[in-house]
């Protein structure tokens, strides 16, 4: 029972999202246990790890955009300021932190 | 092998008893990691690993009760700005405090969240839906954001407790959308833990399929289980978890 429009965007984005990056771990994690059999390479497997969990991260960003896109779209401009102030909160402070 | 196994199951049990008793995990993760010599980790490693595997349970939460229709989004928007800057700082000074420190003070989180859970089970009353106090609730989710990043926890027993009891939001709502800010919050908290290095991603990998799998189990199992009588024995290992914890503390301040 989705009740409007932005409930079911956020939810597509963060269903994708989640799923895409735990995909990734998940294929690390049997690359990981097969490499107990064959040997492949540990900078490889890193790389899967870190980019799922990126995407993790990534992704309650993503759904912030677009609830501010979508508040923006049906003219509610009180919260799509306050969605896209949270959105550029935490990705400035990522920039922020990263400098 | 062994290693990654079991914390794929510490993983799982997260996830399951997280999904059913509406928490993020963190509170599972932690104590498992920190108090099970095998795996030799300080409460730092614990803590960041156990930050990764919440924002899992949340994104998989959050879609489910979007799907309810229990999530309200404007709501979890406004309290958002408060726990977004308060996981950053709480990530911040987690680093400068000694582990001791947080294996004392973390049991008192424990005990509180205990509490917090025993006492909705019995007041689980819907106050109209109007939103009182606003600005008070931003600032009260600044400090719910606070205890997230430094203990490595959703915050979601107080994200719940701000929106039910100070603003007035049903109890199920405030539920789902603090399931949906702990994500957000537990985001911004994973990014900071990443770029210090803090993440093993070895052991973080299988905790994160672990939860996110325990999740998915444990919200569809809802329906099938007591979870009045789930809610008391996870009370009373909490507590055991919390007394055992402080022992440690203490043992290593002295």
């Amino acid at each position: 029972m989705i009740k409007g429009n932005e409930r079911k965007i956020v939810s597509t984005v963060i269903r994708s999202g989640s799923y895409t990056g735990v995909g990734l771990l998940a294929a690390a994690f049997v690359l990981e246990l097969m490499g107990t059999v064959v040997h492949i390479d540990a900078g490889v497997l890193k790389e899967l790890s870190l980019t799922g969990i990126v995407i993790l991260i990534v992704t309650p960003i993503t759904a912030m955009v677009s609830l501010s896109v979508y508040f923006a779209s049906t003219r509610q401009w009180k919260w799509a300021a306050a969605a896209a102030f949270a959105g550029v909160l935490m990705a400035a402070t990522f920039f922020v932190i990263r400098a | 092998m062994i290693f990654l196994f079991l914390l794929l199951v510490i993983g799982m049990a997260a996830g399951f008893l997280g999904s059913l008793l509406g928490l993020g995990g963190g509170i599972v993760i932690v104590p498992a990691l920190t108090l099970i010599p095998y795996f030799h980790m300080t409460i730092h490693e614990a803590i960041a690993i156990s930050m990764t595997g919440v924002l899992a349970t949340s994104l998989g939460g959050t879609s489910r009760f979007l799907s309810e229709g229990l999530t309200d989004l404007k709501l979890g928007t406004l309290l958002m700005l408060g726990t977004t800057a308060g996981a950053i700082a709480g990530s911040l000074l987690s680093h400068t405090l000694k582990s001791t420190v947080l294996e004392m003070i973390f049991p008192v989180v424990l005990i509180y969240a205990s509490y917090e859970m025993l006492k909705h089970q019995f007041t689980d009353n819907a106050p109209d839906t109007t939103l009182h106090h606003a600005f008070l609730g931003v600032v009260l989710a600044f400090f719910a954001g606070v205890f997230a990043g430094v203990f490595g926890v959703g915050g979601g027993a107080i994200n719940v407790s701000v929106m039910h009891l100070v603003m007035a939001a049903p109890m199920k709502t405030a539920t789902a959308t603090s399931n949906f800010m702990i994500g957000t919050t537990a985001s911004a908290a994973t990014f900071v833990y990443l770029l210090k290095g803090a993440i093993n991603l070895t052991a973080a990998t299988p905790v994160v399929l672990g939860v996110f799998t325990g999740a998915q189990i444990g919200s569809r199992m809802l329906k099938r289980i007591n979870v009045l009588l789930l809610k008391r024995i996870f009370v009373a290992i909490m507590i055991l978890v919390a007394v055992e914890m402080l022992y440690h503390g203490i043992k290593g301040y002295l």
